[in-house]
Order: C-alpha cells, then sequence, then structure tokens
C-alpha cells in the first residue's frame, strides 16, 4: 500500500508544533527556575547580612564583658587566659572562630579589638570595642563581614540624685531635687552648688515594681521620676515634675508627667553590695572613736565605731579610709571636717546617725567624702545642721533624710534600700558622678555599623 | 452529463469542516488562555519581584537608620517619622515620610536631601516601643521603632502583586 504524501505533511508539522510548544515551556520553565534561583540566593544573602551584624554584637558583648570583669574582679588588663592579645599601645584582640549556634551548626567567625586600654586602674574613660561578625561561606554567595564599633563610658553607682531598690517617699515641705556639675565652671562655683547655675537634671529614681514606689508628695522634681517596670508614681497636689525651670512647661500631674515622659516606668540599675576594698578588714585598729581626733597624711584605719557629741570634732587631713565594724554616730555640736584637697571614704557595717553638724566637707565635691554601708549596715538616718556634700552608697539601708539647719540643703548623691525624706531638704545632684572613679561597669555612650571601604573600616 | 469525483482530490463534508474549526477553535483559546494567563503570571512576579526589592531596600535603609538613632525628633503621624542620628561629632537628622504613593527618606545635615526608596506604597505605618517592649505613643519613651509596608501594584485597576514587610528595630544611641 502507498503511502498518502498528504499524511506525511501533517506528521512534520505535529512534530514542530509539539517542538515549538516544548521550546516555550522550557523557555518558561527555565525563567521561573531562575527567579527561584535568584530569590534563594537573595534570601541567603539577606540572612547573611543580618547575621553578619548580629555575630558584630556578639563580639561587642564580649568586650563587655571583659572590661567588665576587670573593673569588677580585679582590674588587670584582659587576659591572655581568656584568649586576648596584646597588639601594643592599649589594644587587644581576640578572635572567636567558627561560632557555633544552639542546633550546633557553624554561623560565623567574630573578630574583637578592645582599643583605649592604657590603664585599667583607674578604669579608661573612653574605650571602645570594634567587633567584625564574618559569616561562615556557604554554596552559592559571597562571605559577608559587617562591624560594629563601640565607644564605653564608666557607668556610674550614682546615676541619679537619689535612687532606692525599694520606696523612695518625699514627704516634708520645701523638698526639691535639681542639679549641678562640679566639673564645669559654667554649671558650679568652685565646684560646688550655685543656684544661679542651677541644671535640671535632679533625677530620682527607684529599682522597685509595685505600686506608688516613688511617692513625690509636694516636692518639686527638677528633673524625672522612675521607677522600675509596674511600677508606679504618686504624687501630691502641690507636687511637680520634669526637667526644666518653666513652670508652664512643668507637669502637676503623673498624668501629665507620663505623657511627657518625665515619669517612666523602665527603669533598672545594677546596685551591687558593697565589698570591702582589700587591705582595710587588716588595717591599724583604733578602736572607738570619740573626742577630738585629728587624722594627719594618709592611710586605711579600722575603728569599732564613730561616737561624737558635744563639741567634739574629727578632723582629716590627708586620704583616709576607715572600716567601721560598729555604729556611727554624730550629735549636739560635733562634727568631721574634711580639709580641703582631702577624702574620706567610710565603710560602716554598722547604723549610721548623722545629726548635729554634721560632715563639713570644706571646700571639696561629693567625691571627697563617700559613706558606704556594707551588707550589715541597715538604718542610716541624715541630719543636721551642717550642708552636706558627699555620696551615700547603701543598698541594704533603710535611710532618713530628716533636713535641719542650712536649709536643708545637700548635695551629691544617695543610693540606699529606701529613702525616706521627712522635713525640709533640697538635694542637689552632682553631675560630675556620672563619670570618674566611681565606675560601676560600663555603659554604651556611642554605637555605630561601620562598612568596609577603600580597606578599612568607615562608618555607613 | 454526471459529474465524476477525480481519485484522490476527495474534499470535506460540511460536518467535517465544522467539527474541525470546533476542535481547532477549542485548541486555539487553551493555547491563547495559558499563553495570556502564564503573561499575566511572569508580569505578577515581575512586578512583585520589583515591590519586594523596593520594600527591601527600604527596610534595609530604614534598619540602619534606626539602629543609629539616639531618639525620635517627631511623628506627627503614622506614617512620618524624624528621628536624631549622632555623626561623631555633631547630629543629623533622618525623616520617613510618605508622598503619592512614594516611601522617601528625607537626610538633613545643614541642607536637606530627599531620595525616594520605594513607588508603589499602599500603606506606611511607624509605631513606638518603650524599653519594655510596650507600645508608647511617648517620643521620650521610644526604644525601639517598628515599620509595616504594605506594596502594591495595580494592572487594569486590579492588584496584581502585594507585598507585606515589617520590621523592629533598637534605637541603639538611645541611652
Amino acid at each position: 500500500m502507498k503511502a498518502s504524501p498528504h499524511r506525511s505533511c501533517e506528521r512534520g508539522s505535529a512534530l514542530i508544533t509539539a517542538a515549538v510548544a516544548a521550546a516555550v515551556l522550557a523557555i518558561m520553565v527555565s525563567g521561573v527556575m531562575s527567579y527561584i534561583g535568584s530569590e534563594h540566593v537573595f534570601n541567603i544573602r539577606s540572612h547573611r547580612w543580618t547575621q553578619a551584624l548580629h555575630l558584630a554584637e556578639g563580639g561587642i558583648e564580649i568586650g563587655f564583658a571583659e572590661l567588665n570583669y576587670q573593673v569588677f574582679r580585679g582590674r588587670n588588663y584582659p587576659s591572655s587566659a581568656r584568649g586576648w592579645t596584646s597588639l601594643g599601645g592599649g589594644t587587644y584582640t581576640k578572635t572567636v572562630s567558627n561560632w557555633v549556634d544552639t542546633a550546633g551548626n557553624v554561623v560565623g567567625t567574630i573578630s574583637i579589638t578592645l582599643s583605649g586600654i592604657s590603664s585599667l586602674s583607674p578604669p579608661p574613660t573612653s574605650p571602645y570595642i570594634l567587633a567584625v561578625g564574618t559569616c561562615a561561606t556557604t554554596p552559592r554567595g559571597p562571605t559577608i563581614s559587617r562591624a560594629v564599633k563601640v565607644r564605653l563610658q564608666p557607668s556610674t553607682k550614682f546615676p541619679v540624685a537619689m535612687m532606692s531598690l525599694n520606696k523612695l517617699d518625699l514627704n516634708g515641705n520645701n523638698v526639691y531635687t535639681d542639679s549641678f556639675d562640679s566639673s564645669d565652671p559654667t554649671k558650679s562655683t568652685n565646684g560646688r552648688y550655685d543656684s544661679a547655675k542651677k541644671q535640671a537634671n535632679g533625677d530620682i529614681a527607684s529599682n522597685d515594681t509595685v505600686t506608688n514606689s516613688v511617692d513625690i508628695g509636694n516636692a518639686d522634681i527638677y528633673g524625672t521620676a522612675s521607677t522600675g517596670p509596674g511600677g508606679t508614681v504618686k504624687m501630691g497636689k502641690n507636687g511637680s515634675v520634669g526637667p526644666t525651670f518653666v513652670s508652664s512647661d512643668r507637669a502637676d500631674t503623673v498624668a501629665a508627667g507620663v505623657a511627657k515622659g518625665w515619669i517612666r516606668n523602665d527603669f533598672k540599675a545594677d546596685v551591687p553590695a558593697v565589698t570591702l576594698p582589700t587591705g582595710l578588714s587588716s588595717a591599724a585598729n583604733l578602736g572607738n572613736i570619740s573626742g577630738n581626733w585629728g587624722f594627719y597624711g594618709s592611710g586605711d584605719y579600722r575603728a569599732s565605731g564613730i561616737s561624737l557629741s558635744g563639741g567634739d570634732t574629727v578632723t582629716f587631713n590627708g586620704n583616709t579610709r576607715i572600716y567601721v565594724t560598729g555604729n556611727i554616730s554624730i550629735s549636739g555640736n560635733a562634727k568631721i571636717v574634711i580639709a580641703p584637697g582631702c577624702t574620706l571614704e567610710i565603710y560602716a557595717a554598722g547604723s549610721v546617725a548623722i545629726a548635729g553638724n554634721g560632715v563639713v566637707n570644706t571646700g571639696n565635691t561629693a567625691t571627697s567624702c563617700q559613706f558606704y554601708g556594707l551588707p550589715t549596715s541597715t538604718s542610716w538616718s541624715l541630719s543636721g545642721n551642717g550642708v552636706w556634700v558627699g555620696t551615700v552608697y547603701a543598698p541594704q539601708a533603710d535611710l532618713s533624710l530628716n533636713g535641719g539647719g542650712a536649709n536643708g540643703d545637700m548635695s551629691g548623691s544617695i543610693v540606699a534600700k529606701s529613702i525616706t525624706l521627712n522635713g525640709q531638704v533640697q538635694f542637689h545632684y552632682d553631675e560630675a558622678l556620672r563619670s570618674g572613679n566611681l565606675a560601676n561597669g560600663y555603659n554604651v555612650a556611642q554605637w555605630q555599623a561601620l562598612r568596609y571601604e577603600g580597606g578599612s573600616w568607615i562608618a555607613e | 452529463m454526471t459529474p465524476q469525483r477525480q481519485p484522490g482530490s476527495a474534499g470535506f463534508t460540511l460536518t467535517e469542516v465544522m467539527v474541525a474549526l470546533a476542535v481547532g477553535t477549542v485548541i486555539i483559546a487553551a493555547v491563547l488562555t495559558t499563553y495570556l494567563m502564564s503573561l499575566k503570571g511572569l508580569n505578577a512576579v515581575a512586578n512583585y519581584v520589583e515591590i519586594h526589592a523596593d520594600g527591601r531596600m527600604a527596610i534595609d535603609w530604614f534598619s540602619r537608620d534606626m539602629r543609629a538613632a539616639s531618639g525620635v525628633v517627631s511623628m506627627p503621624n503614622s506614617s512620618n517619622i524624624t528621628v536624631s542620628i549622632p555623626t561623631y561629632p555633631g547630629t543629623k537628622t533622618v525623616q520617613y515620610h510618605m508622598n503619592s504613593g512614594k516611601l522617601l527618606r528625607t537626610e538633613t545635615v545643614t541642607n536637606s536631601v530627599t531620595s525616594q526608596l520605594a513607588a508603589n506604597i499602599y500603606q506606611l505605618d511607624f509605631s513606638l516601643y518603650d524599653r519594655l517592649g510596650n507600645f508608647t505613643t511617648v517620643l521620650a519613651s521610644a526604644k525601639g521603632v517598628q515599620v509595616r509596608i504594605r506594596l502594591r501594584k495595580y494592572v487594569m485597576s486590579q492588584i496584581q502583586s502585594e507585598d507585606f514587610l515589617s520590621a523592629r528595630l533598637d534605637m541603639r544611641n538611645t541611652l
């Protein structure tokens, strides 16, 4: 049988049609596959981009931990035992290779550089950490590195005018808080509070998380009032709050203070217990200090107590540290005098009641008069006729400020378990306490993301 | 004289032609529909790629700025926010705002420079969160800033492609 030529032609057309259709489909499928592939690479790259930043921030935490470790545990240089290598000039590096996640997968490598560590005693004032996070190479994409640079500043034990772990209660009349800066002549006179140069940073805060953690009463807080998470602030009808001296701008209700961000409940501060400095527990024992005393030259001492009454005067003419194992009591017209240019640090294990003419910190700033309450010191009372210029750090003590003469004028900062004001108190926070030698670890002062360009890391 | 059909030149009956036309029409319609659907799908994918890339770039810029920010300067409405960014030394402000479906970024040091980050913006929302992660409207309490961007592309008034991106960033320099 002879095949028809017409039928042969039809078969050829079907083949061509099928081939064209297949080609079109192949192009479409390849397009879709290409898109999916590109999205896959894009997602991996995006994931790595984010991951590299997280690694870098992890490196910042490692640097932070090392510096804080040094501050709290002995003030040595970054330790080679923990992988730090000195590059000289106060610079140290550490590399953490093959950082793994909780599932055991390698995420990447972190390279950390600590700089500005010329000395750790006193702690460096502005060290910085540079951390580079590099993501592990995976198929289909380049390795990605990102960097973060953080400049640090010493965290202070005294971040606000008055800080309590529990309740902060401002009773009394004519109570207010404001601030000055003893290190800035435009904000102080001869390092002392000057009402003509006053500042509105007299913040108060409580770490507590309960209702009415802070009771402003009828006080005027020229600054902010804060509590821990969940805590609330109570304010009387004559009270006010706000970092301004312009009366019309201030908040005279809690609601107004919250609306302006001057009353907040997100405060959290680390308040470590006081530890006795090395050497004080075995220092020369003076017994009970009473009557008239004069300390000439610098030195460390122990005392079983301080009991001053009548016209007793104890004068310090050097840089003195005293560990008082018993109670401290100043009454009548008695006083402690710190001579100009001298310092006094008292570590109290018992109760403290300072009245009379109090502590006369002649011509000095608050850092010259430091009172510390050891964990066994639970009851403190400050009153009297003198002008108080100093710091109190007694995190286990219930402390009352009872005002008194000289208009109840007090400068410096106070940290205690609870603080209660009775009577007339004008408290001036010394902003210079935010820095200096009273370090309590480090805070971030500046945070910068960097990009790699021209062979070095520069700000994004 | 009766006409004779020549061998090999047989024609189609009307029924055959009608059936062939019907089958052909169905096949052509099916092919055309498939083609148009594919074309529409590819177009939708292309549009999605475009708005997704725009959205990602916007989120990336936003993330970079928010991480470096030290505080919220103003937020007159939920689609307009200005933050301050320390530049060591100095400070600059960066504003994110929407105009005619476009997401704009205005950076001000001494002079203002505005750049377009994305088009086809259907919805833009900023919201603030405090240190505890709670929503807040108080600028001074803000630590975190969240952005939600919804991008849409239309073809003949129909929503053809839509993308939704969101991110919440902590302002690292809000101390």
